[in-house]
């Protein structure tokens, strides 16, 4: 494993001009063992929380009380982490170079998903609808104007017509 | 998390027109928070109360299903809305055992408006089981400790609380019966039609199909006098083993803490003539309900000595979640 | 029992109730379309609507609700791998591959066509054996619940199509997620670092996450690869000759759905994932499972739309309902007067076989709108792929708004969409971790009641004979992976 475990192939970043788009599309290349490493630790990790919590619950008079369970699930995803892990470093060659096609883009779609729930509670739906759809929409790939009318218009008519008058949605 | 419980949340839009009180109150819809699932008894009586409430108070009732957590979930909810009596709550017996298993809650997380209706305990079992009496039920778990069980709601729930109350009254020791929890009264009660468990405490309604077809039989009803219903079967105390019959199910509704008494009295107030209403005494007659009005201190003082009661058998049994 | 029919139909063919029915499926088409609304949401925001019904038209409508929109959760499953329902989840796994490829439209067909016959099949199983069922749904308690989730969790070395470790590693990671909340026996509090965890994670919200969403994040990376495809709406054969080469697949999975249904609890979701697994086993072709075999999505909607009347039988019989939108009809009935129960096919035989009648006439007008209506649906694969993307994460949220009217449920979507993104990109499959969602709970706390009913001797939990079975049959399904990989078929 070199150190350019992560590289980030720049070719293309200016996906914008619309134009030959699929040939220039930036990609991160992550090893797979990187990706297994990854999540599979991560996935230990909330096993060993559960397996903690687990065991730190009071129990009653029955043989299986509130933490049993929690405990042997925190167990079990501890260690079939810990051997999925074992398993990609010792195969590491086998395993597929992860690919990430747009991964700025896709990051900022994450985000803007994390944080449509909390504006929505704050500000209300559709003045955070009127935003957020079209910007999404421009994260997501659309270029053209009319589409991002469009997909905000088919959204705000959804929400209108659909849930809040149709099915009587309080909506925030 | 069950599938069923989830998908059952709904939200429902009682149209009403009528004119106007000439009061503030209430100053537009009413939010109905109810901590059950759409469909069983607590539901359709929320809703038909729903629908009398927007026809006297002449704004929407909306009314929202926010099941779970024995009524955390609608708890969580109802806390965080503004205290001006415009959102209200659902609230039954089963909100006082929660408390005590979470810790999240106490009875003064919220206010007591008023209460609706009471249902009475009851104690039912297969005709194949071979329990013919309360008596019998007791000879029959002394002789075989651990061998029967009883099916009912949740722990430290209402039910649960009846049958300690039962069980101390009839000297059964810890573990000559066990008590098995389930999701709901309902859900037990359809365990011990199946034979699961031996002994099943539930309500009228959701028993009286069964035992006018024969498939289950109540052999005794916590409540001073024997019900209409179930003319055959014994009251605790008759069968020997006295209990305080006050301990009862109740349905009520709650508002968030701090709701000024003026509203919650002018709720009430309206909430009292509904449940007068012809349609509403019919409806609570039909599925066997006990009419059982409070008002505000009442139901306060009623709420405050009932969750004196659950701490009280909770810690003489030991029995303790957190 | 044909007087009986007879009657029924009398009152079921008159113009208000075939309003009703129309109605009721139009509406059930699009709640079980739009991912979030299940049908017992739909049925609900129906009810205050029966008020002024007869009883008959009333219940009518809410059935042919609750059959069309567990249809209908099919029709985004296989367009944009966003299932409308849960029980509709396996039939992304084949649908949306096909749907990839250009055969949106055959897919359509496909699971409209099975989906009909799976009512008509467990329909008439219904009207047959309706209160021979019902014993069965009460010979399951704690024990054989727990053996059936047991089963269920089984099934995952046949869903899983790459790693089993890895679907090992999303069913354990599911179970882990599922005991967040109360307790379900002794009421305390479980990794409850929030207040609006209380009631654990909600399944509908993860559901659409892990599905859905998801699948948003893969449009977001693709949405520069140009769609060079042809829609195939118009040359799909509407025949009932489509279903020809899968008609045992059918027919078994009409079976499994049907008899999965009766037991209350269990539901469309189970069906279909079992209905899949056997499916997968048995065939042929059972390798090219997950990568789009139409027998894939004729097993998962022949046995979820079987599951319907399932759950019907137990709440006829008894007035137990065998699933939530069953407890929304018992709602309904409760309104107009009528208690489910014991006794209704004694004292009301009109309201049961009214409600058989009405699922026989309904399923042509299902038909119909399905089959007609997927030319149209199908011009969605038409649509720029990053419209599709936004308008799809839009609803998403949405829906799982909707649900329950609940910010925090929009939250877990969000979430989930990103732990389902990441775990595909790691080869974890959302299906084991939804397998483990759907049983997670019915495993843990029907163990936990079953030990304490027989004091804590778990001998004694499965020496019950149905679930002694069920044991059985879990212990034999994995090793039947292990020593036939080659089905002898072939």
């Amino acid at each position: 494993m070199s150190s350019r475990d992560v590289e980030m192939d720049d070719r293309g970043m200016d996906d914008d001009d619309g134009l030959a788009k699929s040939i220039h599309t930036p990609v991160l290349r992550v090893p797979g063992v990187a990706v297994d490493m990854a999540i599979c630790g991560l996935l230990g990790a909330i096993g060993l929380w559960f397996l903690i919590g687990g065991l730190g619950m009071k129990g009653g008079k029955a043989a299986i009380g509130p933490g049993t369970v929690p405990a042997i699930t925190g167990g079990c995803l501890m260690a079939l982490s810990a051997l999925q892990i074992g398993l990609a470093v010792l195969r590491r060659a086998r395993l597929p170079v992860v690919e990430f096609q747009r991964p700025l883009w896709l990051v900022l779609g994450m985000v803007l998903i994390i944080l449509f729930p909390s504006a929505v509670d704050e500000f209300g739906y559709f003045p955070v609808a009127v935003i957020w759809v079209p910007v999404f929409g421009w994260v997501v790939g659309i270029r053209s104007p009319v589409g991002l009318v469009v997909a905000t218009a088919i959204v705000l008519a959804l929400a209108k017509f659909v849930f809040e008058m149709l099915l009587g949605t309080p909506l925030p | 998390m069950k599938a069923a419980k989830t998908a059952a949340a709904a939200i429902l839009v009682v149209f009403a027109a009528g004119s106007a009180l000439a009061q503030n109150y209430p100053s537009g819809d009413i939010r109905y928070i109810l901590h059950v699932k759409p469909g069983g008894a607590t539901d359709v009586m929320a809703r038909r109360l729903a629908d009398g409430l927007s026809k006297a108070l002449g704004v929407n009732i909306v009314v929202e299903n926010r099941d779970g957590g024995s009524g955390a979930r609608q708890m969580a909810q109802l806390t965080r809305a503004k205290p001006d009596g415009q959102t209200i709550g659902s609230v039954t017996a089963s909100h006082l055992g929660m408390f005590q298993q979470t810790g999240t809650y106490t009875v003064d997380s919220v206010a007591w408006a008023c209460n609706l209706v009471l249902d009475p305990y009851l104690l039912v079992v297969r005709p194949e089981s071979g329990i013919t009496s309360l008596q019998d039920l007791v000879a029959k778990a002394k002789a075989a400790p651990g061998k029967l069980s009883i099916a009912g709601f949740g722990e430290a729930s209402g039910g649960q609380i009846a049958w300690l109350m039962f069980a101390d009254a009839a000297k059964l020791a810890d573990g000559d019966i066990n008590w098995v929890p389930y999701s709901s009264v309902g859900d037990a009660v359809v365990a011990t039609l199946g034979g699961h468990n031996d002994i099943a405490i539930a309500y009228t309604g959701l028993v009286k199909q069964q035992v006018q077809a024969g498939k289950l039989k109540v052999i005794g009803v916590m409540a001073d006098n024997r019900l209409a219903n179930f003319p055959d079967a014994q009251t605790f105390a008759e069968a020997g083993y006295p209990v305080d019959t006050s301990w009862q199910q109740f349905r009520g509704v709650i508002m968030p803490a701090g709701t000024p008494m003026n509203i919650q009295e002018s709720f009430c107030n309206t909430v009292e003539q509904v449940m007068k209403s012809p349609e509403m005494v019919k409806y609570i007659t039909d599925s066997d309900l006990e009419p059982g009005y409070m008002g505000p201190e009442a139901f306060t003082k009623f709420i405050k000595s009932q969750d004196k009661e659950t701490k009280d058998w909770m810690a003489k049994l030991g029995v303790t979640g957190n | 029992m044909i007087d009986n029919i007879l009657h029924a139909m009398t009152l079921v063919l008159t113009f208000k109730v075939l309003a009703a029915l129309i109605i009721g499926v139009l509406i059930g088409y699009f709640v079980g379309a739009m991912p979030g609304l299940t049908s017992s949401i739909g049925m609900a925001l129906l009810i205050p609507f029966t008020f002024g019904m007869s009883p008959i038209a009333a219940i009518v409508m809410l059935v042919s609700i609750y059959m069309a929109s567990d249809y209908a959760g099919g029709i985004p499953a296989i367009l944009v791998n966003a299932p409308g329902q849960p029980g509709a989840a396996v039939t992304a796994f084949d649908g949306f591959p096909m749907s990839q490829r250009g055969e949106s439209g055959l897919a359509l067909n496909l699971s409209i066509l099975a989906s009909g016959v799976g009512a008509l099949v467990s329909t008439v199983l219904l009207v047959i054996s309706a209160q021979i069922m019902a014993s069965a749904a009460l010979a399951f308690g704690p024990a054989e619940y727990f053996a059936l989730a047991i089963v269920g969790l089984s099934l995952i070395g046949v869903l899983s199509t790459g790693s089993t470790l890895k679907a090992a590693i999303g069913l354990i990671f599911g179970l882990a997620v599922v005991t967040i909340g109360i307790d379900p026996i002794m009421g305390s509090e479980r990794f409850v670092f929030s207040p609006l965890l209380l009631d654990g994670i909600p399944f509908l919200p993860a559901l659409i996450g892990l599905f859905a969403l998801s699948e948003v994040f893969v449009m977001i990376e693709t949405a520069n690869v140009r769609i060079d495809r042809v829609p195939d709406a118009s040359s799909a054969s509407h025949s009932l000759r489509t279903l020809r080469p899968y008609w045992v697949t059918v027919l078994r999975s009409s079976l499994i759905g049907y008899v999965v249904g009766v037991v209350p609890g269990a539901g469309a979701s189970i069906a279909s994932l079992v209905s899949y697994g056997v499916a997968k086993k048995l065939s042929a072709n059972g390798a090219s499972f997950g990568t789009g075999n139409p027998e894939g999505i004729v097993a998962s909607e022949a046995a979820n739309n079987a599951s319907v009347s399932g759950a019907l039988a137990p709440l006829l019989s008894l007035g137990i309902p065998g699933s939530a939108s069953a407890a929304v009809l018992i709602g309904g009935l409760t309104i107009q007067g009528l208690q489910p129960g014991p006794l209704l096919f004694t004292n009301h035989p009109e309201i049961p076989y009214s409600i058989f009648v009405g699922l026989l006439v309904g399923l042509p007008v299902m038909l119909a709108v399905g089959l007609l209506g997927a030319r149209l649906w199908v011009q969605i694969t038409r649509i720029p792929r990053p419209i599709v993307a936004t308008v799809v994460a839009s609803i998403c949220m949405l829906g799982s708004y909707a649900a329950s009217n609940d910010v925090f449920d929009m939250i877990i979507t969000a979430v989930f969409g990103v732990i389902g993104y990441v775990f595909r990109r790691c080869d974890i499959h959302p299906a084991p971790i939804v397998l483990a969602l759907v049983l997670g709970d019915m495993l843990e706390a029907n163990l936990r009641r079953a030990m304490i009913t027989a004091n804590d001797n778990f001998l004694q939990v499965i020496a019950h004979p149905i679930a002694a079975g069920l044991l059985i049959v879990a212990i034999l399904v994995p090793l039947s992976m292990l020593f036939g990989r080659k089905p002898a078929a072939d």
